[in-house]
């Protein structure tokens, strides 16, 4: 009888670096996945999103073009089949990607649905397999709210959205965080009425403040429509349409709604431990080494639900994978960047504002902006909406947190959490050199700007 | 161009801290000229400039702890190049021990190959090292001091080494968690918060704040080193009764006509210096998992100062007459007194007495002065009644205190010690002989 040193359910991200890590600590591992490899973040999730939005902003830069004496045909539409293809061809490279990654590592994959069988063993296609230490990286799904009306064809989820070869006139999104906006960018621009529901009083309530207000703003200017501190009591359906009944009277009709109120853990493979592994309101609970409650059994990436990124979960699948094989290591959560690719784009790392003053005191802090309006590349690539904002401790010049909207700010997002990482304080920031001119430029002059020495703004002193 | 170096200021310096620098990179220097603060486990000390020029490169950051003989910057013509990437120094006076090689060492690549004794001066990365391989640092042999040495013997983020020069903490007392043992901003604040946390003084209006001083300078370093001592030795404490009268006669005899009298702490040393010389045993100490016995009675007297305390040594005391112990031990209380002691001049001992014997202190309970295996302390005289061939006489008492390490000895062997003393101070003849 084969043991292997690990056995890891789920080929997402968490469940495919487990493996690799595994491997090449010169583990014997075996991995199961239910259907393709790369999780939620290759086939339904980040990547898909990403090759939509790329088309979005294709069209707004067609749409934009005018204003730099191109002219052109604005009046431009999307073969949504073409779309679908393109995106399930990105979507097989990286898949494929990743079975030649656990190929190369000698990683054994299994595909059908696995489960815990025992603490030593898992089930799949009814067979047992013995393994020494589990990962479990069942992963996420959408979350379902239980309302009247909820369970028809026109509700789809993030999962199904993403397949549609037909576009709706109308698409409400119930939920404005991170994937209610980046559909509502995506099909906004595909030619689509969209109409975002979210109960909280802002959009993407995790981000700072004034990214949410900046959002809004020019979501607003582009003609969505977005309706705040709104909760959806039900949805009733006609042969032509769909209408939220929101609980304070508002109506909205669309052809189509997407439901994207967030993912909850996927805990089918806990299997035969459902009820000894300790849950907490429906997420496995894991220590910093993501070891459940039991010692040979880690739960790294979404099915914890300490925070549902990819580049999160692969941190805490080669977390869990080092400590399956006997070393120790911990997952520290504090700078995990968030990235939200709208047009333009939104991007955060470290505290809020809100979070700062709550921890330091307002008199602690100071706030530094630099507007990409004051920005040359920004302006000269007409990608002046937006800003970077840093917040600095006002003792030690610490960077307490970076948060940006603007043309390339999941990318220029990277800077500011490499600092933050290394601990460079901000004045030290401000002093290094950026090149001229570009987007990044606005990071330093931010920095520079909490100190109140920035030299591209006007005199606040005064 | 000039390197300036961590100065090795005596035998057993192996590392100093930098704690300021008193000129800037720029200014004109001149040979001799204080140019910066160290501070050594024993005293802070103003360093002077190897050479003259342009201080053109402070190399090592304030607050860094260094190994002795490492570069700390360069001086030199206005514009000449600065050497790149580290500097290596050879510490040509350690020979490595073929027996240590044996033994278990930390191995760190290239960054910290430096002694981890029972002060554990140790970097952070060894100490995380340490940690993790579950190794105590005092089973750590030192391999030598000729590894290589740079400004990055103490890894730390910017904004950490800020935070602990703003809160005058040194990076060395803490374990870096950050990436190869780099010390990052939450690692300084456990330790200011451990630091302030110690004692916390409420406000109250029956007490009245007149004063508040940064512990600094010997007070700072005195502080550090009776609290390791107190914290990390077993100590035990035994006492003596010893009669001083023939001694007070004796010396009164010999002191007639001397200009430079003979005091009793002269006796006192002396005597002790021919206790400790006799008995390997209290000249004993521990270093790591060792006992290491050195063959000189090497005697240090504690000397109270302003605002601190120095322990000079009188070496091989046993050696001197009662005549050069006095002219020495007045000549070192006199350097200790005005801040002109040199290192070498308070090192190197292998046992100390302390005398409080210008009060009428009747018993007291002396910190060991580490790694020393014991310290002698003697109280004030006093009168005592007593008989002798029935009949009641006038005695002059005093009470040898004696604290010793019980790693080092027990009960018996401290007793030995203060039963020689007493015989020698009670037949002063003998301690001439």
């Amino acid at each position: 009888m084969k043991q292997y040193d690990v056995g890891v359910i789920g080929g997402g991200p968490a469940g495919y670096i487990s493996a690799i890590k595994v491997a090449m600590l010169g583990g014997s591992v075996i991995l199961f996945e239910k259907s393709v490899l790369g999780g939620t973040c290759l086939n339904r999730g980040c990547i898909p999103t990403k090759t939509y939005l790329k088309g979005a902003e294709m069209i707004h830069h067609i749409k934009t073009a005018s204003k730099y004496g191109i002219v052109n045909d604005t009046d431009v539409y999307v073969d949504m089949k073409k779309a679908v293809a393109n995106k399930n061809n990105v979507v097989r490279q990286l898949t494929g990607g990743v079975g030649s990654l656990l190929k190369s590592r000698g990683i054994k994959v299994i595909y059908g649905e696995a489960q815990i069988f025992s603490e030593t063993s898992i089930i799949c296609n009814d067979r047992e397999y013995h393994v020494k230490n589990i990962i479990l990286c069942g992963g996420s799904k959408a979350n379902l709210i239980p309302i009247p009306g909820i369970d028809h064809e026109n509700i789809v989820t993030s999962d199904e959205i993403l397949d549609m070869e037909k576009l709706p006139k109308r698409l409400a999104i119930i939920g404005g965080g991170v994937i209610g906006c980046e559909i509502a960018a995506a099909f906004h621009y595909y030619g689509c009425e969209i109409t975002i529901i979210e109960a909280e009083d802002r959009i993407l309530p995790q981000m700072d403040e004034d990214i949410s207000k900046a959002l809004l703003k020019t979501l607003t200017e582009r003609k969505m429509n977005v309706l705040t501190s709104h909760m959806v009591g039900k949805i009733t359906h006609s042969s032509k349409e769909s209408t939220i009944v929101c609980r304070n009277g508002k109506l909205v009709t669309a052809d189509k709604i997407l439901l994207s109120i967030g993912r909850v853990s996927d805990l089918s493979c806990l299997g035969s431990l459902k009820e000894k592994i300790m849950q907490d309101h429906g997420k496995v609970q894991v220590d910093e080494h993501m070891r459940t409650n039991i010692s040979n059994i880690y739960a790294p990436g979404d099915i914890n639900g300490r925070s549902m990124l990819a580049h999160a979960a692969f941190k805490m699948g080669e977390t869990a994978a080092k400590n399956a094989m006997g070393m120790e290591a911990s997952y520290k959560p504090d700078l995990v960047p968030s990235c939200i690719y709208t047009i333009p784009e939104a991007a955060g790392v470290g505290m809020t504002e809100t979070a700062a003053i709550k921890k330091m005191g307002k008199e602690n802090i100071s706030i530094g902006k630099f507007p990409f309006m004051a920005n040359g590349r920004a302006l000269a690539s007409n990608e002046s909406t937006g800003f970077v904002k840093v917040i600095i401790d006002n003792h030690y010049n610490e960077l307490l947190g970076a948060h940006i909207l603007g043309g390339l700010a999941t990318e220029m997002i990277s800077e500011a959490a490499s600092l933050i990482s290394s601990e460079i304080p901000a004045d030290e920031i401000a002093d290094i050199m950026h090149a001229h001119p570009t987007y990044s430029e606005a990071f330093m002059e931010a920095c520079a700007d909490a100190l109140r020495e920035c030299m591209h703004l006007p005199n606040k002193s005064q | 161009m000039v390197e300036i170096f961590m100065p090795k200021a005596g035998m057993d310096m192996k590392e100093g801290t930098l704690i300021r620098w008193l000129k800037e990179a720029g200014e004109p220097v001149e040979k001799d000229e204080p140019i910066m603060e160290i501070e050594t486990d024993k005293i802070t000390m103003e360093a002077e400039a190897p050479g003259d020029g342009i201080l053109l490169s402070k190399i090592v950051e304030e607050g860094s702890v260094v190994p002795v003989l490492s570069v700390l910057g360069y001086i030199g013509e206005e514009g000449e190049e600065i050497p790149e990437g580290p500097s290596v120094i050879m510490n040509f006076e350690t020979p490595i021990q073929p027996e240590a090689a044996a033994k278990k060492e930390v191995q760190i690549e290239n960054i910290d190959k430096k002694a981890v004794s029972s002060n554990f001066p140790a970097t952070p990365y060894a100490k995380m090292l340490a940690t993790q391989s579950q190794i105590d640092l005092k089973d750590v042999v030192h391999i030598s001091d000729n590894g290589i040495i740079h400004a990055a013997d103490v890894l730390a983020t910017p904004l950490a080494k800020r935070i602990a020069k703003s809160n005058q903490v040194n990076l060395t007392d803490t374990t870096g968690t950050g990436y190869h043992g780099k010390i990052t901003k939450s690692d300084v604040l456990s330790l200011t918060a451990a630091d302030t946390d110690t004692i916390e003084i409420f406000e109250n209006p029956y007490r009245t704040e007149i004063a508040r001083k940064t512990l600094k300078g010997v007070r700072k370093i005195v502080g550090k080193r009776m609290y390791e001592s107190y914290s990390q030795v077993p100590t035990v404490m035994q006492s003596m009764k010893v009669d001083m009268t023939d001694l007070i006669e004796f010396r009164r005899q010999i002191n007639e006509g001397r200009e430079n009298k003979i005091s009793l702490n002269d006796f006192i040393i002396k005597a002790t210096a021919i206790a400790v010389k006799e008995m390997p045993h209290v000249r004993s100490m521990i270093v790591g998992e060792e006992l290491v016995t050195y063959a000189e009675a090497n005697i240090g007297f504690a000397v109270a100062v302003e605002d601190g305390l120095y322990v000079p040594v009188i070496k091989n005391a046993d050696l001197l007459s009662i005549g050069e112990i006095s002219r020495q031990a007045r000549e070192l209380a006199g350097k200790a007194r005005n801040s002109t002691i040199t290192p070498d001049e308070y090192s190197g001992g292998t046992f100390s007495v302390t005398n409080m014997g210008m009060y009428d202190v009747y018993t007291f309970n002396p910190i060991i002065n580490q790694p020393e295996s014991g310290i002698l302390g003697i109280t004030g005289i006093g009168e005592v009644l007593r008989l002798a061939d029935e009949k009641v006489v006038v005695r002059q008492e005093a009470i040898l205190c004696m604290s010793y390490d019980h790693r080092v000895m027990d009960g018996v062997g401290s007793a030995k010690l203060k039963q020689r003393v007493k015989e020698l101070l009670e037949h002063p003849i003998q301690i001439l002989i």
